[in-house]
């Protein structure tokens, strides 16, 4: 995953269309829209309630696509696609912890941004 | 112009408005919750619906298709953003009413020009039903081609008839003005008020049958003065009765009603209250109006303040207090009518 850069700078540019100063604000509301969901999947995983796991998934990954949180979108994907396959409780949960480390970074990385 | 845009992620939401600002005179309408969008929907046509398929219910599918269904004949177009393997979801939205689709993550310069493409056609879906509206307006225009010359004549002949009074012949074209403005007024149909236009004017058409130097006498009036005076109405209905054209007819009726009073001292027939053909109500109420901000003779025009009063003074003793509500109602308009057709203004 860490092939993956965690903001892909080029997808984050061309959503805010000549006005970088937006750049922070999509990844601070990204930050804030993921934080509540990955913090209700621990209990998902945990109770093996797979399609709610994949539907809190696909939204994260939706939202961190739209505005190039690339790892957090390619995490979320993995996880996602493991839920629909039915993987088991311990392969998610692993997966679940590279999703939550992958928003951690962009906690981080959102520093660099203006 | 104004797009709504509905998806249940703010972040998605902040993204989509940004590119949809590029666009110059747009306005916005967000909703997190696609329920809260219909609902909004139900009183607000937007220009355009952005809206995100995987949503919780109603999802993008069924949110158009209650849309389409809640406004039938609205031609709103709809983008809806899905995943491109969604085959199976697209063909479905495309049958209920989808115009276009966007792919996630969606491209902005993409999305932009899809938005914008869809609002040009919005326009110019506009542009041709006002451009119809006004082929429309020719060809009604050309239907009553005969109407037009009919008013010309009429104009013309009553001109003839109020020159000595008033020879820039303006009198009787303000009296078609007034007399339409005040049909509509009490609620008459277009074609009543277009009727009244031709007939106001040839109201005082019985005026040919007097003396000359009776109507711009300075001085009272001899008795057989008077008699002659009040003969006018009579004179005018004959010499319209046996005419077949409806405006002509109605003229007739006007001619010979419109000095009744609505209590009933008016001449010659001494009628009162709804007795009196409605249209010379009117044209008694226009009459008096166009006299009173006109000089006379005897007497300089009245300011407006005063012949409204005036009128009031005698709403239900000479006049209908119903036409007269409805010029006191239509006051701006009266007075624009004073005003446009005024007597140094060219004859029509």
């Amino acid at each position: 995953m860490t092939s993956v850069p965690v903001i892909d700078r080029a997808r984050l540019d061309l959503v805010c269309m000549g006005n970088p100063s937006l750049a922070g604000e999509f990844i601070d509301l990204l930050i804030e829209e993921s934080t509540p969901i990955l913090a209700g999947l621990p209990a998902l995983v945990a109770a093996g309630d797979a399609p709610a796991v994949r539907e809190s998934a696909h939204s994260v990954k939706g939202i961190a696509g739209n505005v190039g949180a690339a790892r957090l979108q390619a995490a979320a994907l993995v996880l996602e696609r493991s839920a629909a396959d039915g993987a088991a409780a311990g392969v998610l949960a692993e997966q679940l912890d590279a999703v939550i480390a992958a928003l951690a970074e962009l906690r981080t990385e959102r520093s660099t941004l203006s | 112009m104004l797009v709504a845009i509905i998806d249940d992620n703010a972040t998605n939401l902040k993204v989509y408005v940004n590119v949809v600002s590029h666009i110059p005179g747009i306005a916005t309408k967000t909703f997190q919750s696609s329920a809260e969008g219909l609902a909004w929907c139900r009183d607000n046509e937007p220009d355009l619906l952005v809206l995100d398929y995987h949503m919780p219910a109603p999802d993008g599918i069924a949110f158009i298709a209650e849309y389409r269904k809640m406004r039938p004949s609205a031609q709103t177009p709809i983008v809806m953003i899905t995943g491109e393997q969604d085959r199976e979801i697209r063909h479905k939205a495309l049958e209920i009413g989808a115009s276009d689709f966007l792919s996630k993550p969606a491209d902005p310069v993409e999305f932009l020009a899809r938005v914008r493409n869809l609002l040009g056609a919005v326009e110019n879906r506009r542009l041709l039903a006002s451009r119809s509206a006004v082929v429309t307006d020719m060809s009604a225009s050309a239907l009553h081609k005969a109407s037009a010359n009919e008013l010309e004549t009429i104009n013309l002949l009553m001109r003839a008839v109020e020159y000595p009074d008033n020879p820039s012949g303006m009198h009787v074209v303000r009296m078609g003005q007034y007399a339409a403005l005040l049909a509509r007024g009490v609620g008459r149909s277009i074609d009543e008020q277009r009727l009244l236009i031709l007939a106001a004017p040839l109201h005082d058409i019985g005026k040919a049958a007097l003396r000359d130097g009776v109507l711009l006498k300075a001085g009272p009036l001899t008795a057989a003065e008077w008699e002659a005076v009040h003969h006018h109405p009579m004179a005018g209905y004959d010499m319209l009765k046996g005419a077949s054209s409806p405006a002509l007819k109605l003229g007739a009726e006007i001619a010979l009603y419109h000095h009744e009073w609505w209590n009933g001292e008016g001449y010659p027939s001494k009628l009162a209250g709804a007795d009196i053909p409605l249209s010379a109500r009117i044209v008694a109420v226009a009459d008096a109006f166009d006299a009173m901000l006109s000089d006379r003779p005897y007497r300089r025009a009245l300011t407006h303040q005063k012949a409204f009063a005036e009128l009031a003074l005698h709403a239900g003793v000479r006049y209908d207090p119903v036409v007269v509500g409805a010029a006191e109602a239509n006051r701006s308009d009266m007075l624009a009518i004073a005003s446009t057709y005024a007597d140094n203004t060219a004859a029509a």
